[in-house]
């Protein structure tokens, strides 16, 4: 396996839920509180007063669609995908339920699907957590907040046990877990809905003793048509817990087999919960990720487990065709055989290069992009080689992500130099792949606070702006953009949240052509170093007027200064644009298209010492009028510079105003009064 | 930059009548080869008919015709604009229809390029296309408008002729920008059937002029027997001087 795919230990934002116990715990705590008095209830709900962000806590009444409710405690500040407050609430009646109620979204978009909900809603069914309301759009709690009425599971969920092994005994497993979640499952597709964010948080026990299993949770669940003849459908919020996710979710891709995916993952979680658990858990996640790639079983099962095994290797096979689904699990549970189909390489019609590499799988065509140096020549310029590239994806991948695929390739092959066409292919099969700039090592993809790291890349491409090709600049920001294009479709909630504002702030910078789709970064192709600079100050609100890597200007005396010292760096083009662009942000629009030494004189207005001098005195064309010529010199002292100008200017003048300035006698003009003419004239 | 124009419209080796119709710059031609060099802006167009009888190359040439009176080779379009006049073609086609019997049941598929110095764009229905030689790759800019581009003869979902709803005019491209020494290529989907990528490839990527690169593809498609009417546009985007 190559570098790239190699384990990645660093903790992702959307896998902190994972292994943080106390929120799944809460479930638990509060199983066993229900067996004590409601004293000790009321104590525990004592460490929150009052939520942050709807500032309600106990005791508080909520009216929600018209019901009025109170507020018996806080069950979770966050609920495990973050996005929401889950609030222990009694009706007047005195029946108690589950309230999530969400934070503000901040995106219309991001709100959960109403069509969704209102199916839900209208599903009774023993193995789906009841929905008895909700409230998006004009329904919203206080016009602002999103959220969902349901049944109060009472056991917690599927995590919410003190010991997973001992709870999940293959026997639990197949007596209650897997028909339950399948019936679930079975019944919301039915409804035409898909979950799409099925995790063990997710399902919980409904009654305290923890045997009765129900699937809850639907913020992201969507819908969709049976008779639409697209089983596959593309949308644009795909949100979904990483471990849990199919992969051809993360590319957008929703079909019925996402659940079904997710329920082999959470399978995978309950009998080999020591994968799950401790430091090695991203290294063991990215093993997974790796052999499904390759084709192999994601884990070393073990043989005890017999039947349970086949059943996870049949749901969390790679390719979603040859991954089971309703009629395959149907079949498993009552107990027939049914064969596993792992990518048979002999299925699978190799690529043969020119040079007699053989591509079977995808790590040897990974190995080939990045090993072989005439890849592309063999690979993408070959008509022959390329077609038959999509057949070998297509037999892997299904037809739909074929096209995706190609016309990722085609879009970079088209517009952009060769290393556009690897980087795509190579970060398309890896989306974790890190961005090196300079020995600088930038995993977006896994770094928790995004943020500092965004800045952190437009630090450093602004250190080496001035001194590197503009094509090269490029070349790392599309990267970039290509890199959280592809987390965005992925992440889920803050992490969400904030990349589409880093990218919103870049769009309002650098106005895109066309939308992101197929994988076509748009961003990058528009870049220049006007937009570079626009973007530095974006992502770097202290940036100033930078001289060099070392040295800035924070004033606009310090331009000055810099200037008077520095006089060939006037005209350089970068200092240019940042001369023009600090003059903008100051407000000193009126500095901005002087020469260098009225900037100077402009600048240091007020140290500026004038000398005039008169010269001549001519009449104009015999008429009344006059013309008067004279010498402006402007000096000024900065830091033991001496900058001079001199320049000659005329000055109109009527025969009277002239007679009022000169002496009877003689026609002589005094300095002062000279002075008071051209001020007065500039003044005019 | 300037454009060297090359293209021929042919009946192939099979058929009776020729349903293609060619439009170059301001011409509209049914047979031939036809060479224009050093033009300031490029106005191209294939029609493909379709359709029993003459109807399909009475198709191909009216639509050609319209659009040669109807759009203005110094605007600058948008697609809003561009599918307004475009529509109405095919609707007055589809009403021609009714009433004369010469373009009953008659339709035509079309591709075609309009360049300028600050706009270009490619106008797509059907299964003509639109190829890119850039940097000795071929890139097809256009999708076929078809029920499965897997499958050969897959029926044409897009097409001039029918009512509007069965004409869905296709404006994208993945193509940022013109460059010198680009060659872009239209052509129906005859061209394909006698030749394969590759062939073209190679006789494109040799040093010949245009003109003669054009003459040998022709000769090459009618040399491997040509089914379908071949035609085909080249585009040469060449420097100033």
């Amino acid at each position: 396996m190559n570098k790239d795919n190699s384990p990645d230990n660093n903790k992702t934002q959307f896998y902190s839920n994972i292994n943080n116990s106390q929120k799944t715990q809460i479930y638990s705590e509060d199983k066993q509180k229900n067996n004590k008095t409601e004293t000790y209830e009321d104590e525990k709900y004592q460490c929150t007063d009052k939520t942050k962000e709807h500032n309600l806590g106990k005791g508080d009444i909520v009216e929600l669609n018209k019901i009025k409710y109170t507020v018996i405690g806080i069950i979770s500040e966050e609920n495990s995908t973050g996005e929401a407050v889950i609030y222990k609430i009694r009706d007047q009646k005195n029946k108690i339920f589950a309230l999530k109620l969400y934070y503000l979204f901040r995106d219309l978009k991001e709100e959960p699907n109403p069509e969704a909900l209102k199916r839900i809603k209208k599903i009774k069914d023993p193995n789906i957590l009841k929905l008895y309301n909700f409230g998006i759009r004009k329904l919203k709690y206080r016009n602002k907040f999103c959220y969902e009425i349901c049944d109060f599971a009472k056991g917690g969920d599927l995590l919410s046990v003190t010991d997973l092994k001992k709870k999940y005994t293959p026997e639990f497993l197949k007596s209650n877990v897997i028909p339950e979640i399948y019936k679930g499952i079975k019944r919301l597709h039915k409804n035409q809905i898909f979950h799409c964010d099925l995790r063990p948080e997710n399902v919980f026990y409904l009654d305290e003793k923890q045997t009765d299993l129900i699937i809850g949770d639907y913020g992201s669940a969507k819908t969709f048509e049976e008779t639409s003849d697209k089983s596959l459908r593309r949308t644009s919020t795909v949100k979904g817990s990483d471990f849990y996710l199919p992969p051809e979710q993360a590319r957008g891709l929703i079909s019925p087999k996402n659940d079904y995916y997710s329920f082999g993952m959470i399978l995978l979680h309950l009998l080999y919960s020591e994968l799950f658990e401790g430091e090695e858990v991203y290294a063991n996640f990215n093993k997974i990720i790796e052999r499904q790639f390759t084709g192999h079983k994601i884990i070393n099962f073990n043989d005890e487990f017999n039947r349970i095994n086949t059943l996870i290797e049949g749901l969390t096979l790679h390719d979603h065709n040859a991954r089971w689904g309703e009629k395959e699990v149907e079949k498993w549970i009552i107990g027939k055989k049914i064969k596993v189909l792992y990518p048979n390489k002999s299925n699978v019609q190799p690529i043969i290069l020119k040079d007699f590499t053989n591509i079977s799988t995808v790590n040897d065509l990974v190995d080939c992009i990045k090993d072989n140096d005439q890849w592309y020549y063999y690979l993408i310029e070959d008509s022959k080689v390329y077609n038959q590239l999509f057949i070998w994806f297509s037999q892997q991948y299904g037809g739909q992500t074929t096209g995706i695929f190609k016309n990722m390739i085609d879009y970079y092959k088209v517009n952009d130099p060769e290393e556009y066409v690897q980087e795509a292919i190579l970060r398309y099969f890896n989306p974790r792949r890190p961005i090196t700039i300079d020995m600088q090592t930038y995993k977006f993809f896994s770094e928790e606070n995004l943020n500092v790291f965004v800045d952190l890349f437009f630090r450093q491409l602004d250190d080496m702006w001035k001194i590197t090709d503009i094509e090269k600049i490029r070349y790392y920001f599309f990267q970039f953009e290509f890199c959280l294009r592809q987390l965005q479709e992925v992440s889920i909630n803050e992490l969400n949240f904030q990349i589409t504002t880093v990218l919103d702030n870049i769009s309002a910078i650098i106005k895109p052509k066309r939308d992101f789709s197929n994988f076509q970064a748009v961003l990058y192709p528009e870049i220049d170093d006007i937009k570079l600079l626009d973007l530095f100050y974006a992502f770097n609100a202290k940036r100033v007027f930078k001289v060099d890597n070392e040295n800035s200007c924070h004033t606009i005396d310090e331009v000055g200064t810099y200037f008077a010292e520095n006089n060939p760096m006037f005209n350089n083009k970068y200092i240019k644009m940042e001369k023009y662009k600090f003059f903008s942000t100051m407000n000193r629009g009126d500095l901005i298209k002087l020469k260098y030494k009225q900037t100077l004189f402009k600048i240091f207005e007020s140290q500026v010492t004038t000398n005039i001098e008169f010269c001549e005195l001519e009449r104009q064309n015999q008429s009344d009028n006059f013309l008067i010529s004279y010498t402006l010199e402007k000096s000024l002292i900065i830091n033991n510079m001496n900058i001079n100008d001199t320049s000659k200017y005329e000055l109109k003048i009527s025969k009277s105003d002239l007679e009022k300035l000169t002496s009877k006698d003689e026609m002589e003009i005094g300095k002062s009064q000279l002075e008071k003419l051209i001020k007065k004239q500039m003044r005019n | 930059m300037k454009f060297n124009i090359t293209g021929f419209t042919h009946k192939g080796t099979e058929r009776e009548m020729n349903q293609d119709r060619i439009l170059i710059q301001n011409s509209i031609y049914e047979s031939g080869t036809h060479n224009l060099l050093n033009e300031d802006y490029c106005f191209c167009f294939i029609a493909d008919g379709i359709g029993g009888g003459p109807s399909g190359e009475k198709a191909a040439h009216y639509i050609l015709e319209q659009i040669n009176t109807k759009l203005i080779r110094s605007v600058n379009y948008d697609d809003d604009s561009l599918n307004e006049i475009l529509n109405s073609i095919n609707i007055d086609l589809f009403n021609e229809g009714r009433l004369n019997l010469d373009y009953f049941g008659s339709g035509s598929t079309l591709v075609g390029m309009m360049i300028n110095e600050s706009y270009f764009k490619i106008i797509n229905a059907g299964d003509s296309q639109l190829w890119l030689f850039r940097n000795n790759i071929m890139t097809k800019l256009t999708e076929d408008q078809v029920l499965n581009s897997q499958q050969e003869n897959s029926p044409i979902t897009s097409y001039f002729g029918g009512k509007n709803q069965n004409l869905k005019l296709d404006f994208d491209t993945i193509l940022r920008n013109i460059k010198v020494n680009d060659l872009l290529i239209l052509t129906s989907d005859g061209l394909l059937k006698s030749l394969t990528i590759k062939q073209i490839k190679s006789i494109l990527s040799n040093t010949k002029s245009l003109i003669d690169k054009t003459e040998f593809i022709l000769h090459k498609a009618l040399q491997s027997s040509a089914e379908d009417n071949v035609s085909c546009i080249f585009i040469e985007v060449i420097n100033e001087s």
